[in-house]
């Protein structure tokens, strides 16, 4: 097994712990399990912290459900970004348009550059 | 090169000839009126070679960029109205267009330019320096344009960013590219080591309906990139996604044209888009006014400026101008049109050829069963099936105005070359014709052309003391006539002397002195289509070997069409060549001779007749129609068909020629659409049939030649 995915529940409240490589191999059980979810909770936690992969279509998966659960009046909120996990938020520049808060330890801080991403799209075209 | 890279350079090759086409219309426009001439002439001519330019730049087709380049430069000043367009400058620029178009022939075929193309370049090049200083130009692809004034860089679009150097890349990946076991991110991390993602958005492209499947792929970026690499540099880094991936790379000096493009190619709606593209920074929102300007004026039909640049014609000018003008919007609205792999139409035609003859083949089971609702519903089919072969032969049909068009230079260049001086006047440009015969007519139309100016105009001095206008008149005309189409070239010159004409026939043993006064004018201009035929004194470069004319008669024969000439001494000449609107399919009569069955072009027949004995006449070969002789064949004996017994025959009148010849035949069939299948190249040679198609009942039916099958009964008739 590729990836782990814990649930826990408090009330309407549901965190997601993801451990493993969320990539190509894994997504569509991901896809699947995350949003069977979606009915039954209010507010949406998902833990990165002991992801080891985060590939494109992961991300594509993320962006997705983030937008999806939203659009459902969900909550839905990031946390404990993994360094594999910046790694490719930084190279696709999700940074912003996930929106989350970020943190990231003192030694790592000079892994990461983030020269894009960072601004959110902004709506100024008629 | 790999497969979508090649398309994309035969797209280029097409366009590119389009331009030059383009181009040089408005420069002959320019030189017959420079009066006339709006800054919006000068502006498409500077477009076509700017256009040319940016995309021979995108290929690193290093030689048209250089030469554009100049081109390009001498052009802008002409547009600023720092430089006076005069006719040497547009000799000149005539002279580059034609370079360049090898230039473009020559990149095409991957071939390398010859050193006289070089000598030919360098020499414009030269000549062009006179009237400008021109700089040159950084090896580097992509090209910088030199001029950076203001005014003139809003006209052609450049956009601001061009100084940052950022290149701006598209990609819409495909959706198997996660499962070929691809990830976007290892191509984004190529790109950072050859240079650097300055800006980039991601999103997902879907639509809503579509629903979201996790192993599909919707990854699409936007995003703005800084390199030491050339076009193909970049290209390489996507050449293991080429196949899952979209790709858009818009070099640094990419204009709002581009842009424009750009976004109409992406799915995604223009706002959305715009907003990316202002949000990674790769137009600001000047640019995007510029954008929209652009897109208005594009949409802004053409045709109306067309139309008022014709108003301001000068009233002395204006019978002969409009004339020439009249063609003008057709063009331009071809150009809306979409753009159709010949071959894919040709497949079309093969395929509703095919359900012609099954059409036929159901009717005929109607017809045998004779059931009233079989024999309905196969009328209605096939009466639907006529609309779909109409409507599918109309899609190959295409104006000849285009055609035409390209007389203009042809006219100008060999007139100038005779010293002679000629307006050509073009009528019917949007007559319609089938794409092959256009084609194949353009060799002969040529021809007659040549022949017209060679021959048929005099000199200007020549002209004058005759009491002609100094200026010689050649049209070319098309029209319609009785389901041809006809195209004319006509000439206000000598025409045809007809003594002259006759003395070399009898010289060259084609008919005998005593026969001199028998002629009819048709007979002796028949003389002129003989292989080896000239009258003319000297010969030219132009025309006067006497080859030729007997080749355009061969070449029209094969599109089954017919050349006639009419001519009056001292006033001009016509010809016309008759061509059938489409070698395809045709509405046939069918009819049987003994075993056989024969088809005619339904066109041709005049009437049916059950043959009477009283038709006979004491002449072996004639009928006595109501009162009027007939010549007639009997097809059985022709064709040497054994004979059967018929109860009775009949006959059928058709028109050849303008005259009407008879047919003896056994049982007349009716009309039928008929697929013309060739026949083989054994039967290259077979005088009479041009063709073959598959009746309803299976049976192979033979399409006559009228003309052929006539002078061959004549020519045997006479021999006997």
């Amino acid at each position: 097994m590729n990836l782990a995915i814990e649930i826990e529940e408090f009330d309407k409240n549901c965190t997601v712990n993801l451990s493993g490589k969320l990539n190509i191999y894994s997504v569509k059980e991901f896809y699947e399990s995350v949003t069977s979810l979606l009915p039954s909770y209010n507010n949406f936690q998902f833990n990165f912290s002991k992801v080891e992969e985060l590939d494109a279509s992961g991300a594509q998966a993320l962006l997705y459900i983030k937008k999806h659960f939203k659009s459902k009046n969900r909550k839905i909120q990031f946390t404990g970004h993994s360094i594999s996990v910046l790694k490719t938020m930084e190279v696709l520049g999700l940074v912003a348009i996930f929106g989350d808060k970020i943190h990231i330890s003192k030694e790592n801080v000079g892994m990461f550059q983030f020269s894009y991403g960072m601004k959110k799209l902004g709506h100024t075209i008629r | 090169m790999n497969l979508e890279l090649a398309e994309i350079k035969e797209a280029f090759i097409t366009e590119s000839s389009e331009l030059l086409q383009k181009m040089e219309t408005s420069l002959l426009d320019f030189e017959r009126s420079p009066q006339t001439i709006t800054d919006d002439t000068i502006n498409e001519i500077f477009r076509a070679v700017h256009t040319i330019k940016g995309n021979a730049a995108v290929f690193g087709f290093q030689r048209i960029v250089e030469f554009t380049h100049g081109l390009e430069t001498v052009l802008d000043e002409a547009r600023s109205g720092k430089l006076n367009l005069n006719l040497e400058l547009i000799e000149i620029l005539l002279e580059s267009r034609d370079q360049l178009s090898e230039l473009i022939e020559a990149a095409a075929n991957e071939t390398t330019v010859t050193e006289e193309q070089i000598k030919v370049q360098d020499s414009i090049t030269n000549r062009l320096s006179k009237f400008v200083k021109l700089t040159s130009i950084q090896t580097e692809v992509p090209v910088e344009p030199i001029s950076t004034k203001k005014e003139s860089n809003q006209i052609r679009g450049n956009l601001k960013n061009q100084k940052d150097g950022l290149w701006h890349i598209s990609l819409r990946y495909k959706k198997n590219t996660f499962r070929n076991g691809l990830d976007p991110i290892s191509v984004l991390n190529y790109l950072n080591k050859i240079g650097k993602i300055i800006s980039l958005h991601s999103f997902l492209s879907k639509s809503k309906e579509t629903g979201f499947h996790p192993e599909d792929c919707y990854m699409s970026f936007e995003f703005t990139y800084s390199t030491e690499k050339n076009f193909e540099g970049i290209q390489d880094a996507f050449e293991f996604i080429q196949y899952d991936c979209d790709i858009i790379i818009l070099p640094p000096t990419r204009n709002s044209y581009e842009f424009v493009n750009f976004l109409e190619s992406r799915t995604e709606t223009k706002r959305f888009l715009l907003s990316i593209l202002l949000h990674i920074g790769s137009i600001d929102k000047d640019d995007i006014k510029e954008i929209r300007r652009k897109k208005n004026s594009e949409n802004r039909p053409i045709e109306v400026t067309k139309i008022e640049t014709s108003k301001s014609i000068p009233v002395t000018q204006v019978t002969n101008v409009e004339e020439i003008v009249k063609d003008k919007p057709k063009e331009k609205v071809e150009a809306k049109s979409i753009r159709i792999d010949s071959s894919k139409l040709d497949q079309l035609i093969n395929l509703v050829g095919e359900l012609v003859i099954s059409g036929a083949n159901l009717s005929q089971l109607a017809y045998t069963k004779n059931e009233p609702e079989l024999l309905e519903s196969a009328s209605h089919f096939n009466r639907l099936i006529g609309d779909i072969r109409d409507t599918s032969l109309n899609l190959r049909m295409v104006q000849i105005g285009d055609t035409f068009t390209r007389y203009f230079r042809v006219v100008r260049d060999i007139s100038t070359e005779l010293g002679k001086d000629v307006q050509l006047y073009t009528s019917g440009g949007d007559t319609e014709l089938d794409k092959v015969l256009i084609e194949k007519l353009s060799d002969p139309l040529t021809h007659l052309v040549r022949n017209a100016l060679d021959h048929g105009i005099e000199t200007k001095e020549e002209r004058i003391a005759l009491g002609k206008p100094a200026k010689a008149s050649l049209y070319l005309n098309a029209f319609h006539e009785a389901g041809n189409v006809v195209i004319e070239v006509r000439d206000d010159g000598r025409g045809i002397v007809k003594e002259k004409i006759i003395s070399k026939a009898i010289e060259r043993g084609l008919v005998t002195e005593d026969k001199r006064n028998d002629l009819s004018a048709q007979d002796i201009y028949s003389f002129m289509f003989q292989a080896g035929f000239s009258t003319a004194e000297k010969i030219t470069n132009i025309s006067g070997r006497g080859v030729g004319l007997d080749v355009v008669e061969k070449n029209i024969k094969l599109l089954r069409g017919s050349i006639r000439v009419d001519s009056e001494e001292g006033k001009g000449t016509v010809l016309q060549i008759r061509l059938p609107l489409t070698l395809a399919i045709i509405d046939a009569f069918v009819f049987r001779v003994s075993n056989s069955y024969f088809a005619i072009p339904l066109g041709q027949v005049v009437e049916c007749l059950e043959y009477q004995d009283e038709f006979q006449t004491d002449k072996k070969d004639f009928f006595n129609l109501r009162g009027e002789l007939l010549s007639f064949l009997r097809l059985a004996s022709f064709f040497q068909i054994e004979k059967t017994n018929s109860r009775r025959k009949n006959l059928l009148v058709l028109q050849y020629m303008g005259n009407n010849v008879g047919l003896l035949v056994d049982e007349l069939l009716g009309e039928q659409q008929a697929v013309i299948k060739p026949l083989g190249k054994i039967f290259q040679n077979l005088k009479g049939i041009s063709g073959s198609t598959i009746l309803g009942n299976g049976e192979v039916a033979l399409i006559l030649d009228l003309p052929l099958l006539f002078q061959k009964a004549v020519g045997e008739n006479k021999s006997r």
